[in-house]
């Protein structure tokens, strides 16, 4: 289905380790002398699952939005395949790049499946001149119900925004980036109000969609044991700057991690252990 | 973006359409009874009274729909479901703009003298002042409602607008105590928005084509204004372009506010409570609301004329539209509230 509907976009499901997403030498501020972003280069692939990681304000979000193209960038770019993603028509990029937001906002009482449904919208829009209405009305529908079944809110479909719970406001912005259906997927802390079922079901559901889908999928989290456990990537960054980039087991180790979150860490059965070090003085 | 079914949405498209009509051709046969008499008289008078009518009603019919239009985008704008057409400030620029007329018009008439045009223009009365302070508050909201980038920031238009409307009612302050005791009461009227069968033809044709501009440019960002109901990141993630979305929506938002204006004054509620009752009655679809609000708003606005028309002997001459639409809307939309909380 992916040929089909992504045909003629930058990297139509490109091969696994095809470098999808990257940034060069990016930065950026908020308004103050301080960089939010500082220099950051990396490198997303398609296959592969990236978890970005760092302490509060260590510039996960901001790094997430400059990859997205809703901020840009004050110096460096964002290169999506050969292009600067910054001159993509929204809708091209749209159909390249879907995110989900830590706290999804929406401002009037739309239905469960209306939201779900807005995941199409770009794409109906961008595909408008290579198939047919009817049979792409046919493909959202199958689609959004698949969805809906798939991250279990099939049975909210008729609820309003307001009667949900922050955990199924969660799986509903999910659900709607499943729906647009895109190459690249950036999630940020996308779990953080999942219970622990949905939690495991996401991940492996992401896993899935990087390893069969060829999707690059980013995803911001505070949970280091999840990244050691599932990531193919792991990026961390701290004050603005990327500190390490590379394989789980290379990078959230003791040397590297300690100093940037200031705990004491140990690695034992596959698991990391942290623990507050004793007070100087 | 499947929203509503397309049967039910042509369902809902064709109702609103006939009922405005019939709404349409009741208020044209409503009307006052016989000078002296409180009663109301039902059926089409004779066809020079029907032409005042038609006037009136269509002008009434025109400033609703063009109030219903302007709330839809500005509370899609704002994504505030207390957002109107006034909460910009541009009443309050209207106002002044009149005020300002009563103060230095006929000095400026006079120094207008031989430019036919300009005499032409200025024959109009208020609604050329009304329509320059309401664009001058408009335009001063926009500049000032800019993030850096360029982009409208909906918490800083709100705010810009609540400053632009205290300065603009302390204008009016300080030009009411320049106006002659005589006009203060024509003031009054004015602030409470008056749809009058004088109102010239020309400016009732200029204001229908206004209406009917914004409207068609409208329809085109039902789909994306559902999407800028989310944040600006996500929005931004569905492929919107918010700066563009948000410029048109203001503009076409002022140009439909003008088109109000010019007919009936600033006339309150109307644009705030008929994006409320369709989303009520249809969902938050803007694809519909962009329909249903302005024609349930010319309906209401239609009515209200008629009643304010018809009951002249009650209250010891016409009211002001403006009452009537503020003291049947506000209790309306109160319940409402009450009713529903979700609606928001």
């Amino acid at each position: 289905m992916e040929t089909m509907i992504y045909n003629d976009i930058p990297f139509p499901g490109e091969a696994a380790g095809t470098v999808v997403l990257a940034a060069q030498g990016v930065s950026f501020y908020y308004g103050s002398n301080r960089p939010a972003v500082e220099a950051v280069t990396a490198s997303f692939k398609a296959g592969e699952l990236t978890m970005i990681v760092g302490p509060n304000g260590s510039g996960k979000s901001t790094l997430l939005q400059l990859l997205l193209g809703h901020l840009v960038p004050a110096a460096g770019k964002i290169t999506a395949g050969s292009t600067d993603i910054t001159h993509l028509r929204p809708l091209a990029r749209a159909a390249l790049i879907s995110y989900v937001p830590q706290n999804p906002e929406v401002s009037f009482a739309y239905r469960v499946h209306e939201l779900v449904a807005m995941g199409a919208w770009a794409r109906q829009r961008y595909l408008s001149s290579s198939s047919t209405t009817s049979t792409r009305a046919s493909i959202d529908a199958h689609v959004i119900t698949q969805v809906m079944w798939d991250l279990d809110i099939h049975a909210l479909a008729d609820r309003t925004y307001d009667e949900l719970s922050t955990g199924e406001r969660q799986r509903v912005a999910l659900a709607r980036a499943m729906v647009q259906d895109t190459p690249v997927i950036l999630l940020d802390e996308p779990s953080a109000a999942l219970d622990i079922w949905h939690q495991l079901e996401l991940m492996e559901r992401v896993k899935y969609l990087a390893r069969h889908k060829h999707k690059t999928v980013l995803w911001v989290t505070h949970d280091l044991n999840s990244a050691f456990a599932n990531a193919d990537e792991v990026l961390i960054l701290n004050e603005a700057k990327v500190v390490a980039h590379g394989k789980p087991r290379d990078v959230l180790v003791p040397s590297i991690l300690e100093p940037v979150y200031r705990v004491k860490v140990e690695v034992c059965n596959n698991t990391l252990l942290f623990s507050l070090r004793p007070r100087q003085g | 973006m499947k929203m509503i079914t397309t049967g039910r949405f042509q369902t809902i498209m064709v109702s609103a359409i006939a009922v405005t009509v019939l709404v349409f051709m009741l208020c044209l046969a409503i009307g006052p009874g016989a000078p002296g008499s409180r009663a109301i008289a039902i059926g089409f008078p004779p066809s020079d009274i029907l032409q005042l009518r038609l006037t009136r009603v269509g002008a009434a019919a025109i400033a609703g729909a063009a109030l219903g239009l302007a709330g839809v985008l500005l509370q899609g704008l704002l994504r505030n479901p207390l957002a109107d057409p006034f909460v910009l400030g541009i009443s309050s620029g209207s106002t002044v703009g009149v005020m300002a007329w009563i103060v230095f018009g006929e000095a400026l008439s006079e120094s207008c003298s031989g430019h036919p045009w300009l005499e032409e223009l200025l024959a109009n009365g208020q609604a050329i002042p009304a329509l320059a302070g309401a664009g001058a508050a408009t335009w001063l909201v926009f500049l000032l409602g800019r993030r850096r980038g360029g982009m409208l920031d909906p918490m800083t238009l709100i705010l810009s607008g609540v400053v632009i409307s205290t300065i603009g009612g302390a204008l009016v302050m300080l030009l009411n105590n320049l106006v002659p005791y005589g006009a203060r009461a024509d003031i009054l009227d004015y602030m409470f928005g008056y749809i009058s069968e004088g109102t010239s033809h020309t400016l009732v044709w200029l204001a229908l084509l206004a209406f009917l501009a914004a409207w068609a440019g409208a329809l085109t960002l039902g789909g994306a204004m559902n999407i800028a109901s989310l944040s600006d990141a996500e929005a931004h993630s569905l492929g919107i372009k918010l700066s563009s979305l948000r410029f048109s929506s203001f503009a076409l938002a002022a140009l439909a506010t003008a088109a109000s204006i010019t007919v009936a004054g600033p006339i309150g509620f109307v644009g705030l409570i008929s994006p409320h009752v369709c989303r009520g009655l249809f969902g938050p679809d803007h694809r519909q609301l962009l329909i249903t609000s302005p024609l349930s708003a010319a309906i209401f606005l239609m009515l209200s004329d008629t009643f304010v028309r018809s009951t002249g002997a009650w209250f010891n001459g016409e009211l002001p539209v403006g009452v009537i639409t503020a003291l049947c809307g506000g209790p309306f939309f109160l319940y409402l509230l009450t009713r529903r909380r979700t609606w928001m």
